[in-house]
């Protein structure tokens, strides 16, 4: 049967990646324990023992492994990114995720047969860049920035002929990717530098009475009434007090779900469908995983969308689920 | 031994009925045989800064203080939970086995609140992300505790278990429709009310028509 459209999955732990090949990912994602890559938590990721058991046990049902080296290189300490690099290939990574230039330089120079995929991070949103990417460093893929509408999509598609990833499911940052820092501003770390949007030492929750109250360092983010869902303490979905009114400035906590796009998704020639949610546990990614299977394998064969599809409401963050940009574009 | 289903119900039951000090016995082995089948999970939460971790089941009469970091880990049952932790994990007993064991996202039981976690993130967090990498069945190291008799004790509890959750099932479906009996009760006795109320109110209003005619067949009489 013919891929409907590649599912890319997410493997914070070897646990997770053998759930996410059994559930049936085409391809799973995942990175290295240290400020390389883009999910930098206490206790997740891979040492290079994990990945390379990882990457076999992937091979040997079919599944190919990315390896995310996506963040940005610190001045004057090129050293982890360069050895990740190194790293990742030795072990037969499929593709590296990467979105400084100058790993993408280095990875090019050595490695010439290693596929490149430019990360997210890279904010690669405009033909001019994703052409001057593959131009310059030969990238095979493009993981594009969650700010862009469908028809936009199919723009960049046709302006640039190159293979195209998106988000389709998970946690959804209201910022462009690789630039936000509002983050690093409440705690000093950087998404994009440290890999860590909200690190958990800053995180703290407290229970007021029947409330839940969500602090970020010194700042409160949010306060949970009795009856409303909880919600991740990243600043862009803060409710914030403003003219003396909590609401939420940027976007509220909500889960991006492309499943009713999936078709236009396709029409606009997208390859792959990237799945969040590498901090996530293995119960999530099976589960995850496998609905968008069964969704993906009913298309590919003309049938309607299984069950299954409607079930995935309750695992989002605030219990509900959005478009983002690709209905509306980005605001 | 065959993967089976956590008998929660039983446990619980079985739980709230043991005083403290043989729990923290039945633990203690528990644990040591979880550190022979997971000698990965012991070392990396030993590796930990020493920590205390508040665990709180809702539904149980018990409290629970994860210590680990340093050493060997302890868990022990405690009456409150007022001693100094770095976090607390509160939810039902079924909620944090299934975090335990990993079957159950801890992300999604956070966003619907049916666990809360309080305190310092950082070291839920590391513990969870640990729990993760190895997948601990906890009923099938607690049966292993009886040695050769495991198998007939695994089978024993899950027919018990089957049988709780029977009758619990029943239970819920009497409560249900003695709720229902109740409401119907209700909204009989409240149709009554407004009966009476009308016919107090038809009453009063047929004594005042009464006493004009009588009015006005006196005055008809008089002239």
């Amino acid at each position: 049967m013919k891929a409907y459209l590649e599912l890319v999955c997410p493997a914070g732990t070897p646990a997770a990646l053998r759930a996410a090949v059994d559930a049936g990912a085409d391809a799973v994602y995942c990175g290295f324990q240290d400020c390389t890559n883009a999910r930098n938590y206490p206790g997740l990721n891979f040492d290079r023992h994990e990945l390379k058991s990882g990457i076999a046990y992937a091979h040997a049902r079919g599944c190919r492994v990315f390896v995310a080296v996506n963040t940005f290189a610190r001045a004057g300490d090129f050293g982890p990114w360069q050895r990740a690099v190194d790293d990742a290939a030795a072990l037969g990574a499929d593709a590296i995720i990467v979105a400084d230039l100058g790993v993408l330089d280095y990875a090019a120079r050595t490695y010439p047969q290693l596929r490149l995929h430019l990360s997210v991070q890279a904010a690669a949103a405009s033909a001019f860049a994703i052409r001057f990417y593959r131009e310059t460093f030969g990238i095979s893929r493009v993981i594009l920035p969650r700010v862009l509408a469908v028809e936009e999509i199919a723009a960049l598609i046709g302006q640039t002929d190159i293979e195209a990833e998106v988000f389709a499911f998970g946690s959804l940052g209201t910022m462009v990717e690789g630039r936000c820092y509002l983050s690093s501003y409440i705690t000093g770390r950087s998404p994009s530098m440290d890999g860590v949007c909200a690190p958990a030492e800053h995180v703290s929750y407290q229970e007021e009475g029947n409330c839940l109250v969500s602090r970020l360092g010194e700042v409160m983010i949010n306060l949970f009434g009795p009856d409303e869902p909880a919600a991740y303490p990243t600043p862009c979905k803060g409710r914030y007090l403003v003219h003396g009114r909590p609401i939420y400035l940027f976007e509220e906590p909500i889960g991006l779900n492309v499943i009713p796009l999936l078709a236009e998704l396709k029409a606009a020639g997208v390859t792959a469908l990237k799945i969040e949610g590498r901090q996530r546990s293995r119960a999530y990614v099976s589960k995850i995983v496998g609905t968008f299977r069964a969704i993906l394998d009913s298309l590919a064969q003309g049938k309607p969308l299984p069950a299954e599809a409607a079930e995935l409401a309750g695992v989002a963050e605030g219990g509900r689920e959005t478009f983002g940009a690709y209905a509306r574009g980005w605001r | 031994m065959a993967e089976a289903e956590f008998p929660v119900l039983l446990v619980s039951n079985a739980l709230a009925l043991l005083p403290a000090p043989i729990l923290e016995r039945g633990i203690g082995l528990l644990l040591a045989v979880l550190a022979r089948k997971h000698p990965r999970l012991f070392r990396t939460l030993a590796a930990h800064p020493p920590c205390a971790i508040g665990i709180e089941p809702i539904d149980l009469p018990h409290r629970f203080v994860l210590r680990y970091g340093g050493g060997f880990p302890s868990l022990i049952p405690t009456g409150t939970l007022d001693q100094p932790l770095n976090a607390r994990v509160k939810g039902k007993l079924e909620s944090l086995v299934g975090l335990l064991e990993g079957r159950l996202d801890s992300d999604t039981l956070f966003f619907s609140r049916e666990i809360v976690i309080t305190g310092d993130t950082e070291t839920v967090l590391s513990l969870r992300n640990a729990l993760e990498r190895d997948s601990v069945d906890l009923f099938a190291t607690a049966m292993a505790l009886f040695g050769p008799a495991s198998g007939l004790v695994q089978h024993a509890a899950l027919a018990l278990e089957r049988r709780l959750v029977k009758t619990r099932r029943r239970l819920m479906a009497w409560h249900e429709a003695l709720h229902a009996a109740r409401r119907e009760e209700a909204s009989v006795a409240a149709r009554c009310a407004r009966l009476e109320a009308q016919l107090q109110e038809a009453n009063a209003r047929l004594a005042k028509l009464e006493a004009r005619l009588r009015r006005r067949d006196l005055a008809r009489d008089l002239s």
